[in-house]
C-alpha cells in the first residue's frame, strides 16, 4: 500500500507559484530614486549615527531603498523578467503616484487645405462630452495624455496623419498640414490663487503625406 | 516549523469550493465584455493602420524584450529577444485585426456564462492579452487589472461553479452531484496580487510623493476638468477635507495591502476599500477601473463563504420562495434534481410532485416563476428553452405509493 501522504496539488503548481509571486512582486516594486541610480549615483546610502532620530530616518532609508535598488538590480533585471513580460503578467501600479497629476490638458488641431483654407479641429475633450460620451471616450484622453508629451514623439506622425483623415471631406481639397496644439493649465497648490487659463503650445507641425491618406481613405 | 510550513502549504493549496472563482469569472469577463464592446465603437482609431496606432508605432512602443539581464553576479547578452504574447504581431490586415477582436468579445461572453470554460477562458485571456499588446498607448490601470484577471481564469479551474459547463455536466449526470473541492492556489494568488497592487501603489505614493506626504494630494485631481464626471459638494475637494481624503485614500491602500489578509478585520478593510472606490467612480472619470478593483474582492471570500451567504441572503427574500408542482404522475430524473438545485443558489424554488396533469404553481406561472428565482437559469435567455428542459427532466413516477420528491 501507498502510504505516501496526497499531495493538494501537482508539484508544478508548488513551483510555479512561489516563482511566480517572487516575478510579480519584483516587477511591481518601485524602481529606487534617481538619485541612487547610475554609474555614478549623486546621492550613496549610508547610516548616520549623530543622534537617535537621525540613526533611526538613516536605517529606514537604507533598508528602504536598498531593497529597492538591489530588486532594481537583481529582481528586475533576472530572467524572471522575460516571463512576466512576454505572458503579460507585467504590472507597475503607480496611479496618482508619486504625484497625482496636477496639469489639465486638452487638444485640437489646426488642419490646413490644399486651397489654403484653414480648419480647426477638436480632439475629443472630456470636459465638453455628455456623461455617456464621457465613458465611452475616456481612451481618447488617455492616448493624449501620452501623445501630448515628448516622451512619446513617435506618436506625432501618426497622430497627424489620423487628424488629416478624420478631416478629409474633400477630394479635391485634401487636408496638407495639420498643426497640433496643446493646451494646458497647472494646478496651483491649496492657498495660492487658483489658475484657469489654459495655454495653447503648437507642438508639432505634420505635413500630410498624401499618399497614405489616399490609400486610407479608400481602404 | 514542520507545522508552520504545514499551515502556508494549506493556505496555499488547500482544497475548498470553487464558488469564489466561479463568482469572479463571471463578474470580472463581464467586465472585460464591456470594455471591449466601448472600445469596439472606436475600433478603426486605436487598432487599425490608418488609425492613431498603426502597427509600427506600437512595436515602437512595445518592441520584443532583447535577451539581456543578469543572474545574481552572471549578467547575459544573447543575440535574440523575447517576444510578447501578440497574436497580431505582424498582422496589418485590419480585417484579420476585426476579426480577432470579435473572436476574443465571444470568448470572453462564453467564459462568463460558463460554457466550455476551459477553452474560453485561455482564448479570452490571449486574446485580452494580445489586444493589450497590440495597442498599450490607451491602456490605464484598469486594463492591468482587466489582463491579470484574465490570466488568473484562464489558469483556474474557473468553471467547476457558477458555469453553464457545470449544470450540463449535472444535467447530463457526467458530473456527480455534491459540493466540488478543488485546490484554491489560483484564488490565492489573486487575492495576493490585488494586496501587491495596493501596497505599491501605497509605496509609490508615500515613499515619494511629497503632495502625499503634506496630505494635499486629493486637491489636485479634483481640479483636472478632464476627470470630471459628476459634481462633487465643494466642501469635499477643499482645506480641510483634503487632508482627511488624502489620509483615508493612504490608510485603505496600506489596509489592502495589509491587514485584509487578517480575517477579524478583512470585512471593515474591504468595506473601506469599497468607499473609496464608490467615491472615486462617482467623482472621477475612469470607466469601470472602481468596478474591476471591487471585483477583485471577491477572492479574499472562501467559496463556503459566498454559498453560506447566498443561502442567507435566500432566507431573506423568503417572500420570493415559490412551490412549482409537477405534472401528475412525474418526478425529476436525479440529475435534473442535481441541476436545478445547483441553478438555484439562494433555494427559492421548490419541486413538489402535482396532482394536476400539467405543471402548476402557487403563483400560476411555473415556467416564469422557477426561471426568474433560479439565477443559474438566466444564463438561458431564451424563455421556451427554460420550458423545453424543464419538461425534458422528467421521467414517470414508478409507483403511485412513493414518497414524494422534495428539493
Amino acid at each position: 500500500m501507498d502510504r505516501r501522504p496526497q499531495r493538494n496539488a501537482p508539484l508544478w503548481v508548488k513551483v510555479f507559484v512561489p516563482l511566480h509571486i517572487v516575478a510579480i512582486t519584483s516587477w511591481a516594486l518601485p524602481y529606487p530614486p534617481q538619485d541612487y541610480q547610475g554609474e555614478h549615483p549623486i546621492k550613496q546610502l549610508g547610516i548616520r549615527t549623530d543622534n537617535p532620530v537621525a540613526l533611526a530616518q538613516s536605517t529606514a532609508e537604507y533598508l528602504r531603498t536598498g531593497l529597492l535598488l538591489a530588486n532594481a538590480k537583481y529582481g528586475k533585471d533576472s530572467p524572471l523578467k522575460f516571463y512576466v513580460i512576454s505572458t503579460g503578467f507585467w504590472q507597475y501600479w503607480d496611479m496618482f503616484s508619486p504625484n497625482p497629476a496636477y496639469i489639465d490638458t486638452y487638444c485640437d488641431a489646426v488642419v490646413t487645405y490644399r486651397d489654403g483654407s484653414k480648419k480647426r479641429y477638436q480632439y475629443p475633450r472630456m470636459f465638453t462630452l455628455s456623461l455617456g460620451q464621457k465613458f465611452l471616450k475616456e481612451r481618447w484622453r488617455k492616448f493624449f495624455e501620452r501623445a501630448g508629451d515628448p516622451t512619446f514623439r513617435f506618436l506625432w506622425k501618426p497622430f497627424g496623419q489620423r487628424v488629416a483623415l478624420i478631416n478629409d471631406r474633400d477630394l479635391d481639397n485634401p487636408p496638407i498640414k495639420v498643426e497640433l496644439h496643446k493646451h494646458a493649465f497647472t494646478v496651483r497648490a491649496p492657498g495660492e490663487p487658483p489658475n484657469q487659463a489654459y495655454t495653447d503650445t503648437l507642438y508639432y507641425t505634420y505635413i500630410v503625406d498624401q499618399a497614405k491618406l489616399r490609400r486610407d481613405k479608400e481602404g | 516549523m514542520r507545522s508552520l510550513i504545514q499551515r502556508v502549504d494549506q493556505y496555499w493549496f488547500g482544497h475548498g469550493s470553487p464558488t469564489a472563482l466561479g463568482l469572479f469569472r463571471i463578474v470580472m469577463s463581464s467586465l472585460i465584455f464591456t470594455n471591449l464592446v466601448m472600445i469596439l465603437t472606436d475600433f478603426d482609431a486605436w487598432f487599425t493602420e490608418k488609425g492613431f496606432v498603426p502597427m509600427q508605432t506600437a512595436l515602437t512602443y512595445q518592441p520584443p524584450v532583447p535577451a539581456i539581464g543578469r543572474v545574481l553576479w552572471w549578467k547575459f547578452d544573447f543575440p535574440f529577444s523575447v517576444p510578447r504574447l501578440n497574436l497580431l504581431s505582424g498582422i496589418v490586415d485590419d480585417r484579420m485585426t476585426l476579426a480577432f477582436y470579435i473572436a476574443t468579445m465571444c470568448a470572453t461572453l462564453l467564459t462568463a456564462f460558463g460554457l466550455w470554460t476551459r477553452v474560453s477562458s485561455i482564448a479570452m485571456a490571449i486574446g485580452v492579452v494580445t489586444l493589450q499588446h497590440r495597442n498599450a498607448l490607451i491602456l490605464h490601470g484598469g486594463d492591468s487589472v482587466m489582463r491579470l484577471g484574465a490570466l488568473y481564469i484562464a489558469l483556474a479551474r474557473s468553471g467547476d461553479a457558477c458555469s453553464l459547463d457545470r449544470l450540463i455536466g449535472l444535467w447530463r449526470g457526467r458530473i456527480q452531484p455534491g459540493p466540488v473541492r478543488i485546490s484554491v492556489w489560483v484564488q490565492r494568488l489573486i487575492a495576493y496580487n490585488t494586496g501587491l497592487i495596493y501596497f505599491t501603489t501605497f509605496w509609490h505614493k508615500f515613499g515619494f510623493g511629497s503632495h502625499w506626504r503634506d496630505m494635499t494630494a486629493t486637491w489636485y485631481p479634483a481640479r483636472l476638468h478632464e476627470f470630471e464626471r459628476l459634481p462633487v459638494p465643494s466642501f469635499v475637494s477643499n482645506v480641510p477635507f483634503i487632508y482627511f481624503s488624502t489620509f483615508f485614500t493612504l490608510a485603505v491602500e496600506l489596509a489592502m495591502g495589509t491587514l485584509v489578509f487578517y480575517r477579524p478585520l478583512r470585512k471593515w478593510v474591504l468595506l473601506a476599500a469599497v468607499a473609496l472606490h464608490a467615491y472615486i467612480d462617482y467623482s472621477m472619470n475612469i470607466p469601470l477601473f472602481s468596478y474591476l478593483m471591487v471585483s477583485l474582492y471577491i477572492c479574499f471570500y472562501e467559496g463556503v463563504e459566498i454559498d453560506a451567504w447566498a443561502k442567507r441572503l435566500g432566507r431573506r427574500f423568503s417572500k420570493f420562495r415559490t412551490v412549482v408542482c409537477l405534472p401528475q404522475g412525474t418526478r425529476l430524473k436525479p440529475a435534473a434534481v442535481a441541476a436545478l438545485d445547483a441553478a438555484d443558489p439562494l433555494d427559492l424554488v421548490s419541486y413538489e410532485p402535482g396532482a394536476s396533469p400539467s405543471w402548476t404553481s402557487v403563483r400560476g406561472h411555473p415556467f416564469r416563476e422557477s426561471w426568474s428565482r433560479s439565477i443559474g437559469a438566466w444564463a438561458i435567455a431564451v424563455p421556451s428553452l427554460w420550458r423545453r428542459l424543464l419538461n425534458r427532466s422528467l421521467e414517470s413516477a414508478p409507483a403511485p405509493t412513493d414518497e414524494p420528491r422534495n428539493r
